[in-house]
């Protein structure tokens, strides 16, 4: 589909998702028409609806959304018939060693999507049958890979072990894709995108919300550093445009904190655009024209700020992604012309070897911190070294430990692709999932846990606070920006922020 | 039968629907980069890296070093797999420039022809054992390691099969002087098939069997999993290439990326 730019009629859409609403209704392929989930009621976490529509209608529906899929992707047409089951991938993937159920093995996944593609479109699944895996559309068939659809996190581990270099994340954003419009859709990855058509963010934050909880954040730093320090919104000639995560307003203020703290500390004349006060893009994960249509917003948003010479990403990391990898591909090269995109990791970089901010390491003297890479910042778009870096700036020497595995080759936390339901039944396999992570927490047993991602954070948090309550309790998960903010000599180090419960 | 109408449709079938299945790919587009990271920062680099990682099995070995530094699982894929793919290699260009120049190939090296044909037939009969050995291995471990029998299904032991006798068949002939067949009787009997001028097959049930064997399995190959051949190029190529223009760079982090240090 093609976004035109809106600068061409003269003007920015006001309230962008009334004019996004309407041009996706508009321009939606054939297939799209009935976007179901839009209308379903009652959708649980990892239990698909009964009856989504008229069955007969099941098969060709299917098909059509699968075949225009392949014709628009062309990773999806080479990984359906490049696949050897090698068993490469049988120890790669966390969610099958933390389930133990075969399903999981990402060869196994990927082929509850193969066997449609060999019946539908393949001569050989046409002419050979269940010979060489093929099958026909079932709803039990659906619902069984909307299970194990949906329990995948997207973390891309396995295609480091992949000999041909598939990527099974791929393969599940477009089946959920195809799941949709089948009817089948995870009620929290749903309820996300409806408050992000609502509100614009992800927590249903209207901007009286906002102004209220930002004078909250500033009483709160005012009593730990004693200074008036400003979280300024919607200030139009400010040089600095921030855009958080919205997590962090409510679930994670010390990230918001210890931006305000780098920013007042750097003397940056920042702003937070109250419009867009959301980073992540849940589009990524299971369908690709939202992800589209909210990249779009973002950059749309951004370049009402007239006066701004940058823009920072705050720590949320498919986000990122999709701002790094994605953004230039899909919505047209002019996009960084008119402004710097960095992550908040690049700026604060910037700002401590330039001397800007001065951070005192002594202060996390004998403490014990570790860094989890996010999948997607570390893999999927290469901010491996870069928290390192900071982290060497700021830790005195032989604070930071490693975990193994690390760097890109790091298991995944089990919260990836936004799994952070909080129903009681999937809260036992969120449990599961996170296995891997906890044992190499316990392996560590750090004081922090560096986390630079805000689904991470929620996840991280739900392991080392619920799952693994007994074993990791003391742990404490925090942003990198957290750890930059009070190490910075102006202000006090808080006393008691990070002492063991 | 087999020498004429199968041989010319097996030909037809593999050299059109290879490059159809591979044009089908190209059609569609890849819409944004799917880098894995950390990836080479040029296209030569990365280059390299797919040529590497596609002949060595590197992400295999990977998995080997990972599983022994980190979990102490072992994996028994990569040897059986990496002696597979190279002893095939080897043979079919064996086939191709043995019977080409009647086994004289090693003459540039600059041995007499009888040497060279010795040094021809010993190879041959090397990388045949090879062959035949590793895919034995394969096949056995497709079906007694428990995960692998379960996510393979009925045409992957067929693959294995068919590969598997088309080469004992090889190995037999070569090995048993009662069913040899010399170079010079394979070279006539193609170049009659390419000139359009077909002559008899020699008369030996081996050499009709493994020749009918060879024809299923290319008949077969552009509508199978055999097409990884090419699409672990493709595969390959879309997570290791990272093109600079495609996505959001900024110069000053440069310095970066060549900190090396807390390693």
């Amino acid at each position: 589909m093609n976004f035109d730019r809106n600068e061409e009629q003269g003007r920015f859409p006001q309230r962008w998702w009334e004019d996004e609403r309407l041009k996706t209704v508009q321009t939606m392929d054939k297939g799209d028409k009935h976007l179901v989930p839009f209308f379903a009621p009652k959708i649980y976490p990892l239990e698909p609806m009964d009856k989504p529509f008229d069955e007969t209608e099941l098969e060709s529906r299917f098909v059509s959304a699968f075949a225009r899929i392949l014709a628009e992707h062309r990773q999806l047409k080479v990984y359906m018939e490049s696949c050897v089951k090698c068993g490469a991938c049988m120890n790669a993937c966390h969610t099958y060693q933390g389930t133990g159920e075969l399903r999981n093995i990402p060869v196994m996944r990927a082929d509850l999507l193969r066997r449609y593609y060999k019946k539908y479109f393949t001569t050989q699944g046409a002419i050979l049958g269940p010979i060489v895996g093929a099958e026909k559309v079932t709803l039990e068939g659906l619902k069984e890979m909307y299970y194990y659809f949906y329990q995948c996190s997207q973390c891309r581990r396995c295609s480091y072990y992949c000999p041909m270099g598939i990527d099974t994340a791929e393969i599940t954003r477009y089946g959920r894709e195809i799941l949709i419009q089948c009817g089948f859709v995870s009620q929290f990855h749903w309820s996300v995108l409806t408050s992000m058509w609502k509100t614009g963010n992800h927590m249903v934050i209207t901007k009286p919300g906002l102004m209220d909880t930002v004078e909250f954040l500033e009483e709160e730093l005012k009593e730990e550093t004693g200074v008036d320090i400003k979280i300024p919104i919607d200030e139009w000639d400010a040089d600095l445009l921030y855009n958080p995560s919205s997590a962090d307003f409510f679930a994670y203020p010390d990230t918001m904190i210890g931006v305000a703290k780098v920013m007042h500390a750097a003397g940056i004349k920042w702003t937070i655009s109250s419009d867009i006060i959301e980073t992540g893009n849940f589009g990524l994960f299971l369908h690709e024209n939202t992800m589209r249509m909210l990249n779009k917003r973002l950059i749309d948003q951004t370049f009402k700020m007239k006066n701004c010479k940058e823009v920072v990403l705050g720590e949320c990391a498919h986000g990122w992604r999709t701002w790094k990898m994605m953004t230039k591909t899909i919505n047209g090269e002019w996009v960084d012309k008119k402004f710097h995109y960095v992550h908040l990791v690049h700026k604060l970089i910037e700002l401590i070897d330039s001397g800007i901010i001065k951070v005192d390491p002594s202060r996390y003297e004998g403490m014990k911190v570790t860094l989890h890479d996010s999948c997607n910042n570390s893999r999927g778009a290469g901010i491996i070294e870069e928290p390192r870096y900071v982290l060497s700036k700021i830790l005195p020497d032989g604070v930071f430990t490693e975990m193994t595995p690390n760097r890109e080759m790091n298991w995944c936390c089990g919260g990836g692709s936004g799994i952070l339901w909080d129903d009681p039944e999937s809260i036992n396999l969120r449990v599961k999932l996170s296995k891997n992570k906890a044992e190499q927490y316990m392996s560590v047993d750090p004081d922090i846990a560096v986390v630079i991602c805000s689904i991470g954070k929620a996840h991280n948090s739900f392991i080392v606070h619920e799952g693994y309550k007994k074993e990791l309790d003391h742990v404490k998960i925090k942003g990198l920006v957290d750890l930059v903010g009070d190490a910075i000599v102006d202000f006090p180090f808080p006393a008691g922020k990070y002492a063991k419960s | 039968m087999v020498s004429n109408v199968l041989s010319y449709l097996a030909i037809v079938v593999f050299f059109v629907g290879v490059p159809l299945q591979v044009y089908r790919w190209m059609k569609a587009p890849v819409v944004y980069p799917l880098t894995d990271f950390p990836a080479p920062k040029t296209a030569e680099g990365a280059f390299i890296k797919v040529l590497l990682d596609s002949f060595l099995f590197r992400p295999i070995l990977l998995k080997i070093y990972n599983s022994t530094v980190y979990s102490g699982k072992g994996t028994d894929l990569w040897i059986g797999g990496w002696v597979f793919h190279v002893s095939l290699a080897l043979i079919i260009i064996g086939h191709i420039v043995g019977i080409g120049t009647l086994g004289h190939q090693f003459t540039i090296l600059g041995v007499s022809p009888e040497t060279s044909l010795h040094m021809s037939e010993l190879l041959g009969t090397v990388s045949g054992i090879f062959l035949s050995l590793s895919l034995i291995y394969l096949l056995l471990r497709r079906f007694f390691n428990p995960i692998v029998r379960v996510m393979s299904d009925g045409i992957d032991y067929l693959i294995v099969l068919l590969i598997l006798g088309i080469s004992c068949m090889g190995n037999f002939m070569r090995l048993n002087p009662t069913y040899e067949v010399e170079y010079d009787v394979a070279q006539r009997w193609i170049m009659g098939l390419f000139t359009l001028h077909p002559v008899a097959l020699p008369d030996n049930p081996i050499f009709t069997w493994h020749l009918f064997l060879v024809e299923i399995l290319l008949i077969y190959f552009p509508f199978s999993k055999l097409m990884h051949s090419c699409g672990i190029f493709f595969a390959r190529w879309m997570i290791t290439n990272y093109d600079p223009k495609k996505v959001m760079v900024f110069d000053w982090r440069s310095k970066v990326c060549e900190w090396t240090g807390g390693k």
